[in-house]
């Protein structure tokens, strides 16, 4: 292993985070190709607990998959984040920026404030611009580190984000009328009854 | 009725029954006026051969019939009847082409609503599914830098502000209201009341301090609530004539006594 492999080890292993190319760089000494150092690291991981591998932000050390239940075992399992707080962070993932408001429409339920602050603690979701409509609210969007945390190069990684995307139901949904609730009430029986099936799936779980 | 046929326990069940039924007796229909409702709402009979008429004239035979109404069965079968006339005019009257589209239009609406619900869901179990930092696999823990004398603070604007505030708002928050018992004190009325009924004044001068109401004084503001209430109440009742007070020059105190006549 040559010695700007290793300064490249070290230098991952003390960060702990992602490093972009452009730090890594720096760590180099000068006259050394980043990437072929970096495969050159890579390959000397290969048969190691420890891996090199590519992130949303850029490269990082990781366990294997395959070798961290004992790791798991020695840190302790993180926290798993809630049902509502995991339809929350998937609103703000589908739509790109999104007020409270609107997350509260997609989902049809009311957001408690305890489900924001858990994934701006876990540095999930970053505030990003104020929307110009009344009251300009802020709006929510994810962050790196929520890309990193569930190994994500970006969310059009998703599958079932792209699909969502070829429907055509990334747009956020109109304001609901309340005249419109009302020509629902005043609907034929059946067709109130189909309404208030959906009314039931949109409870919140 | 014989005597033999009462039946004491079976006798008031049938009876309390029949009160709580409304039982319609129609040429195409005879039983109670709530399954027909159910049977008629889950089109299992044919509303357009029920006559709404014939019940309404049962339902205020009933009415008449009743001795005792309880309201709110009669308002019971109120809503069942108007139900079922809803049901029975919706089925004849064809719905307005406008009203129908704009309900056409909400649940259409809905299901869209619904439809893109179930794909951020699955977005969310996805994103669930996949390996997550921490659970799953894991990275180097940030040694050396976080510990010791090197030891460094990461905040994010955001982190410090709500930090801030949450703290605010236990530091800044004002003291709480004090809470003030309401004062205990003899009223004027009282007062009136006990110079008038007690024979504490007699017709000979005494002060007034021997005749405020006896008992528990509880505070001061009490004890001073009782001389100034019935000294009002002197004032009061020499107002109708029915007490006499004097003070004299050479002494401080106020003596009353009854009028004479």
């Amino acid at each position: 292993m040559s010695e700007a492999v290793r300064l490249l080890e070290a230098a991952l292993f003390v960060a702990g985070r992602s490093m972009t190319e452009e730090e890594l760089a720096a760590v180099l000494p000068p006259g050394h190709d980043l990437k072929a150092e970096l495969a050159a690291l890579e390959a000397g991981l290969s048969d190691r607990g420890v891996g090199l591998v590519r992130t949303a932000v850029g490269w990082a050390l990781r366990t294997r998959p395959e070798a961290s239940d004992l790791a798991t075992a020695v840190v302790g399992e993180s926290r798993r984040l809630t049902r509502a707080a995991a339809e929350t962070l998937a609103v703000c993932a589908c739509f790109g920026a999104v007020t409270r408001s609107e997350i509260e429409r997609v989902r049809g339920v009311q957001i408690s404030p305890g489900v924001v602050d858990q994934l701006l603690q876990a540095g999930f979701i970053r505030p990003g611009q104020r929307r110009d409509t009344p009251g300009r609210p802020l709006t929510w969007k994810v962050t790196d580190t929520f890309l990193e945390h569930f190994d994500l190069m970006s969310v059009d990684d998703l599958v079932s984000l792209r699909r969502m995307r070829e429907a055509g139901l990334d747009v956020l949904p109109p304001l609901r009328q309340n005249p419109l609730l009302a020509a629902v009430d005043g609907a034929p029986e059946e067709e109130a009854e189909e309404a208030e099936g959906g009314g039931a799936g949109g409870e919140d779980a | 009725m014989s005597v033999e046929a009462r039946d004491p326990f079976t006798e008031g069940r049938v009876r309390a029954e029949d009160e709580d039924r409304f039982v319609l007796d129609l040429p195409n229909y005879d039983g109670p006026l709530d399954l027909l409702v159910e049977l008629a709402r889950a089109r299992k009979i044919d509303i357009s051969a029920i006559s709404v008429l014939e019940i309404a004239d049962q339902f205020l035979a009933r009415l008449r019939q009743a001795k005792e109404l309880r309201l709110e069965l009669a308002s019971d079968w109120l809503v069942m009847a108007a139900t079922l006339t809803l049901l029975k005019s919706r089925m004849l009257v064809p719905t307005p082409p406008a009203e129908r589209a704009e309900a056409e239009a909400a649940i259409e609406d809905l299901a869209l609503r619904l439809r893109r619900l179930d794909a951020v869901r699955s977005v969310m179990e996805e994103i669930m599914d996949r390996r997550q930092l921490g659970i799953h696999w894991h990275r180097p823990v940030q040694g050396g830098a976080d510990r010791g004398p090197a030891k460094r603070v990461d905040a994010t604007l955001h982190g410090l502000l709500s930090e801030y505030v949450r703290e605010a708002r236990k530091t800044l928050a004002p003291p709480p209201a004090p809470v003030r018992q309401p004062f205990l004190v003899l009223s004027v009325e009282d007062a009136i009341r006990y110079l008038e009924e007690t024979k504490v004044l007699g017709e000979g001068w005494q002060s007034l301090f021997a005749v405020v109401p006896p008992g528990r004084t509880v505070d001061k503001v009490h004890g001073r609530s009782k001389i100034a209430a019935t000294y009002v109440a002197a004032l009061e009742l020499g107002k109708r004539g029915l007490v006499e007070i004097e003070q004299r020059t050479d002494e401080p105190l106020v003596n009353v006594r009854r009028r004479i006549g």
